[in-house]
C-alpha cells in the first residue's frame, strides 16, 4: 500500500525544518547567557526531525538525516566526556571548564569555552535519542 | 619521569594497535615491540647508576592521599627486565603464532595493556597505585583467557579467573586500606620500614594474603590457573607462567622486609606455599595435555616461591622466580610450537616429534631440565640455593616437603619432555609441519639464558642480593655439601618415579578427583549457582512484566519515605495565598479539567492528548512566574512526548481495558490519589517556606563567575555537570533499550502487539 503524505504538511515542513535547525543551534550557542542551552536546542532540533517524520515517513527522515542516530549518541557522550577531561587536564578537576575569549573583526568579542563542547554533547544525545525512537518505533512494517 | 613514560608507552601503543591495528598490517608487531624495547633500554641505562632513593610519583586523588609512586632500585629494575625481556620474546613469537592479521593485532594490543599493568606492579611504591595496576592485569587477563570468545569454554574459564582474582583483589584492597590507616602511610617503602603491629594488622595481612594467593594461584584458589589454559599459548606463556601469577609473589616480596617476622606471615604463607607445591606436583603427574601439565607445574613452583618467602628467604625466592620465568615461558612456547605444527597437545597422540623438530626438542630439553633442577642450569643453581638455606637453618619440615615435591617435579618434567618429543610407536599418522624460525627463536634465547646464568650465576646472585638486601649464594659448584647430596637423591628418585609410573601406566594413576584433593572449585561453583538462583528469584518478583505495577511500586516508594518524615515532624503552618494573577486560575482550571478528563476517556490517544494539555497549562504557569527556560523545555517535552506516545500507541489496542488488568481500578485510583495528596501537601509546605534570597544572589554571582548569565543553564552544565553527564548517559541507555526492544520483537516475530 502506498502511503500518501499531505502536501500541505510537506510544504510547511520544507520551510520549517531549516529554520528550526538554525534556531536550535542559536539556542545551543547562546545557552549560558539567555534562555536556551544544549537540552532545549536538542529538543528543537528533534521537533524538526519529528516534522520530517510526520511529513515524509521513516524513509524521508532517513534520507534527510545524514547520520546514524546511534553514532550521534556516541559522539555526544564522547564530547561531554572530553569536555570533562579537558577540565581534568587543564584545571585539575573533572568537568571544570576552561575559557578563552578574543575579539574578531566585525563580530565582536567571542567567548570559547569547553562548556560549549559539553552542551554540544547534550544536544547531540537528545537528537540521537529522539531520532532513534522515531526510526525504531515509527517504522511502518514490523 | 622516564620510568613513568616507559610504562605509559604500553598503554599508548595498546590504544594505537587496538584502534588502527588492521591498517598498520604486518608492521603491527614492530609497533607492539616498541615499549618492550624501550623498557629494556631503560633498564640497561639505569642499572649502573641504580639509586635506591630514586622515585617518581604524582598525586592521583590528593584529597584521599592516594598517589601513584614508582621506584627505581635494584629489585624493580631486575623485575622490569624480566617483564619487558620475556614480553619482547612473546611479541616476536606471536608474529607467526597468529597468522590472521586481525587476531594478531587484537592479541598484541591486549598484551600491551597487560604488560603496562604488570610493569606498573613491579615498580610500584604506593599501595593504591599498585592496586590499580594489579586490576589492570586482572582485566587484561580476562580478555586474553577469553580471547577465543566464540568458545563457551574460553568464556567460562575467563569468567572464573576474573571472579576469583578480582575477589582476591578486593580483599587485598581492604587489607591495604587497613594497613594505610594503621601505619599512616600509603608508601610501601615507609610501610615496611616502620611496620605497624596488632590484631588489626594481622587481619589486614590475611586479607592481603588472599589477594596475593588468588593472583598467584595458591591453594585453595589454584583451580583458576589450569582453566586459564584456554588462553592462546603465548598469553599462557607470559601471563600464566612468567608474569601475572608472579604478581602475588612480588607483592609478598615487597612486604616481606616489614612483616616476614610476624607469626601470621610465617605460618600462613609457608603452609599455603608448601601445600600448593605438593598439590600442584601430584596433579601434574596425571595430565595428558602438555599445557595442563605445565599449568599444574606452575602452581607447584609458585607454591615453592611462596613457601620460601614465608620462611623469609626473599632472595632465594627471587632467584627461583627468575629461573622459573625463564624456563616456564620457554616450555609454554614450545608447547605452542608443537601444537601448531602437529595440531595436538595430547601426549597420547604425539609421536616422534623430536626427530622432526630437533631444535625445538633441544630447547625443550634445556627448559625441562632446568625445571627438574639438573646441572648446569639456572633451575639447578636456584634449587640448590634453596636447599642450602633450608639445611643451614635446619627447617626440616619445609625441607622434607620441598624435597618431596621436587622429586615429583623431576618426574613430571621428564614425562613432559618424553610426552612431547619421545617415540612411542603409535600407528596413527601424525603430520608435523616445520616451525617458523621466529617462533623457535624465543624458546632458544630463553634456553641460552638458562644455560648462561646457570654456568655463570655470580652476577645474578649479586644483583639479587643487592635488591633484597640479603646475601644470596648462587653457585654452580657448591662443593661436596649436604645440599648437593640432596639434589642428587631428588633427581635419582624422580627418575625412579618416572620408571615406576611408566611401568604402571599414567592412566592408572588416580585422578585429582579420586585423590579427593580439596580445592576451592566446589565453593566457586556453588557460589555462582547461588548467585544465579538469587538473581532469577529477585527478577521474577521485581520484574513481573506489568507496567502499571512498576509505576505503582515506584510511586508508592517515593511517597513512603518523605511522607513518613512529614508524619513525624509536622510543624508547618500553612498560610495560603490563593493566586497572584487571574491567569493562574485559568491555567490551573485547564490543567485540572485536562487531568480529570484524561482518567475518564476510554481511548488511549485521547488520554495522551489530554495529558499534553495538562503539560501545556503548567508551561503557561512557568511563563507567568518568569521562568522562560523551564517553560520552553516543558513545551518542547510535552510536544515530543505526545508524538512519541502516538508512535507506540498505534501498536496498542485503541481503548483501555481490552486485556485483563494486572492491577485493579481501585488500587490504581488509590495510588494516584495518594500521589496527588502527597504532591499537594508538598506544594503547600514549600509555599510557606520563606525563601532565602541570599541563595539566589549567590547563584547569580557564581554563575557570573563561571562566565554566564543564564543561571539555570550554568547550574545544569557547570555546577551540576556530573548529574547532567549521568542523565545523558541514561538517555543513551534508553536509546539502546528502544533499539533492543524493537529488534527482539521483530526477530521473535510477535505480531499480536500490532
Amino acid at each position: 500500500m502506498k502511503v500518501r503524505f499531505s502536501p500541505l504538511l510537506a510544504t510547511g515542513t520544507r520551510t520549517m525544518v531549516p529554520t528550526l535547525i538554525l534556531f536550535s543551534v542559536y539556542l545551543l550557542v547562546v545557552g549560558h547567557d539567555v534562555p536556551g542551552g544544549g537540552f532545549a536546542g536538542g529538543l528543537i532540533a528533534s521537533s524538526a526531525l519529528l516534522l520530517l517524520y510526520l511529513a515524509f515517513g521513516t524513509r524521508g527522515l532517513t534520507r534527510a538525516m545524514p547520520f546514524d542516530p546511534g553514532e550521534v549518541i556516541g559522539v555526544g557522550l564522547a564530547a561531554a566526556l572530553i569536555a570533562g577531561l579537558i577540565g581534568l587536564f587543564f584545571e585539575g578537576t573533572f568537568l571544570t571548564y576552561t575559557y578563552s575569549s578574543f575579539s574578531a573583526p566585525l563580530v565582536g568579542d567571542i567567548k570559547i569555552s569547553s562548556l560549549l563542547l559539553f552542551d554540544l554533547g547534550v544536544y547531540a544525545v537528545v537528537i540521537g535519542l529522539v531520532a532513534t525512537a522515531l526510526l525504531r518505533l515509527g517504522s511502518e512494517a514490523p | 619521569m622516564p620510568l613513568t613514560l616507559s610504562i605509559a608507552a604500553y598503554f599508548v601503543v595498546a590504544v594505537i594497535i587496538l584502534m588502527f591495528g588492521r591498517r598498520i598490517g604486518r608492521a603491527v608487531t614492530l609497533v607492539a615491540a616498541v615499549p618492550y624495547v624501550g623498557q629494556i633500554v631503560l633498564v640497561t641505562v639505569r642499572w649502573p647508576t641504580r639509586d635506591p632513593a630514586s622515585t617518581e610519583s604524582f598525586d592521583w586523588i590528593p584529597s584521599l592521599g592516594v598517589a601513584i609512586g614508582l621506584r627505581i632500585d635494584a629489585v624493580t629494575l631486575l623485575l622490569t627486565a624480566v617483564v619487558a625481556g620475556i614480553g619482547l620474546l612473546i611479541v616476536i613469537y606471536s608474529d607467526r603464532y597468529f597468522p590472521d592479521a586481525r587476531r594478531r593485532a587484537r592479541f598484541l594490543g591486549l598484551l600491551a595493556v597487560f604488560t603496562g599493568g604488570m610493569a606498573g606492579i613491579v615498580v610500584s611504591n604506593e599501595l593504591f597505585g599498585m592496586f590499580i595496576f594489579w586490576e589492570v592485569t586482572t582485566v587484561a587477563s580476562y580478555l586474553l583467557i577469553g580471547f577465543d570468545d566464540e568458545k563457551a569454554a574460553a568464556r567460562s574459564a575467563a569468567l572464573q579467573a576474573i571472579l576469583v582474582t578480582a575477589a582476591g583483589g578486593l580483599a587485598m584492597l581492604a587489607g591495604f586500606v587497613i594497613l594505610a590507616l594503621e601505619s599512616g602511610t600509603t608508601t610501601i617503602g615507609s610501610l615496611v620500614a616502620d611496620p605497624p603491629t596488632g590484631t588489626t594488622v594481622t587481619v589486614a595481612l590475611v586479607l592481603v594474603f588472599i589477594g596475593a594467593f588468588t593472583k598467584s594461584a595458591q591453594f585453595p584458589f589454584h583451580f583458576w590457573l589450569p582453566g586459564a589454559m584456554a588462553a592462546p599459548t603465548p598469553a599462557s606463556a607470559y601471563l600464566h607462567s612468567a608474569t601475572m601469577v608472579k604478581a602475588g609473589i612480588v607483592l609478598l616480596l615487597f612486604l616481606a622486609p616489614g612483616f616476614a617476622s610476624t607469626d601470621v606471615w610465617l605460618w600462613v604463607v609457608t603452609t599455603t606455599g608448601l601445600i600448593t607445591m605438593a598439590v600442584g606436583a601430584v596433579v601434574a603427574m596425571r595430565q595428558f595435555d602438555l599445557k595442563l601439565l605445565l599449568a599444574y607445574g606452575t602452581v607447584s613452583q609458585l607454591g615453592f616461591m611462596t613457601a620460601l618467602i614465608g620462611l623469609g628467604y626473599t632472595g632465594t625466592a627471587l632467584a627461583v622466580l627468575i629461573a622459573h620465568s625463564l624456563f616456564k615461558a620457554a616450555l609454554f612456547l614450545i608447547v605452542g610450537i608443537v601444537d601448531k605444527s602437529t595440531g595436538t597437545r595430547d601426549v597420547r597422540k604425539l609421536d616422534g616429534v623430536g626427530a622432526r623438530l630437533p631444535v625445538v626438542a633441544v630447547a625443550g630439553a634445556v627448559a625441562a631440565a632446568s625445571m627438574a633442577g639438573i646441572p648446569p642450569l639456572l633451575g639447578f643453581v636456584t634449587k640448590e640455593a634453596a636447599f642450602d638455606v633450608l639445611i643451614a637453618d635446619q627447617a626440616w619440615i619445609a625441607l622434607a616437603a620441598i624435597a618431596g615435591s621436587s622429586i615429583l617435579t623431576v618426574a613430571y618434567s621428564t614425562q613432559w619432555w618424553f610426552g612431547a618429543f619421545g617415540n612411542q610407536q603409535i600407528t596413527s599418522e601424525l603430520d608435523a609441519r616445520p616451525a617458523y624460525p621466529s617462533m623457535v627463536a624465543s624458546p632458544v634465547v630463553l634456553g641460552v639464558l638458562t644455560i648462561a646464568l646457570g654456568i655463570w650465576p655470580g652476577p645474578l646472585g649479586k644483583a639479587i642480593g643487592e635488591a633484597v638486601g640479603q646475601s644470596v649464594k648462587l653457585v654452580l659448584w657448591p662443593g661436596f655439601k649436604p645440599a648437593l647430596a640432596l639434589s642428587t637423591v631428588v633427581i635419582l628418585s624422580g627418575l625412579a618415579v618416572v620408571w615406576g609410573v611408566r611401568t604402571i601406566g599414567v592412566e592408572r594413576l588416580p585422578t585429582a578427583k579420586e585423590l579427593h584433593l580439596p580445592t576451592g572449585k566446589g565453593i566457586y561453583a556453588w557460589s555462582i549457582r547461588a548467585l544465579n538462583a538469587t538473581a532469577e528469584f529477585t527478577t521474577g518478583v521485581v520484574q513481573n512484566g506489568s507496567l502499571p505495577v512498576y509505576v505503582a511500586v515506584i510511586i508508592t516508594s517515593v511517597l513512603f519515605v518523605p511522607s513518613m518524615v512529614w508524619f513525624f515532624n509536622w510543624d508547618a503552618t500553612i498560610d495560603l495565598e490563593l493566586w497572584n494573577t487571574p491567569a493562574e486560575v485559568g491555567l490551573a482550571l485547564v490543567a485540572i479539567v485536562g487531568a480529570i478528563a484524561a482518567t475518564r476517556v476510554q481511548r488511549r490517544m485521547a488520554s495522551v492528548l489530554l495529558l499534553g494539555v495538562v503539560g501545556y497549562a503548567i508551561a503557561g504557569i512557568y511563563v507567568i512566574f518568569s521562568a522562560p527556560d523551564l517553560a520552553l523545555t516543558q513545551l518542547l517535552i510535552e510536544t515530543l512526548t505526545v508524538a512519541l506516545f502516538a508512535l507506540v500507541l498505534v501498536k496498542l489496542p485503541r481503548r483501555f481495558g481490552v486485556r485483563p488488568r494486572s492491577l485493579s481500578s481501585r488500587s490504581r485510583a488509590a495510588v494516584s490519589i495518594l500521589a496527588g495528596v502527597f504532591v499537594t501537601i508538598g506544594a503547600l509546605i514549600t509555599s510557606t517556606v520563606t525563601p532565602d534570597r541570599s541563595l539566589t544572589a549567590a547563584y547569580v554571582q557564581q554563575a557570573e563567575d563561571a562566565g554566564g548569565r543564564n543561571v539555570v543553564n550554568i547550574i545544569l552544565t557547570n555546577f551540576r555537570a556530573l548529574d547532567t553527564l549521568g542523565e545523558i548517559t541514561v538517555l543513551a541507555a534508553a536509546a539502546i533499550g528502544i533499539t533492543t526492544l524493537v529488534m527482539t520483537m521483530r526477530s521473535s516475530g510477535t505480531k499480536d502487539q500490532a
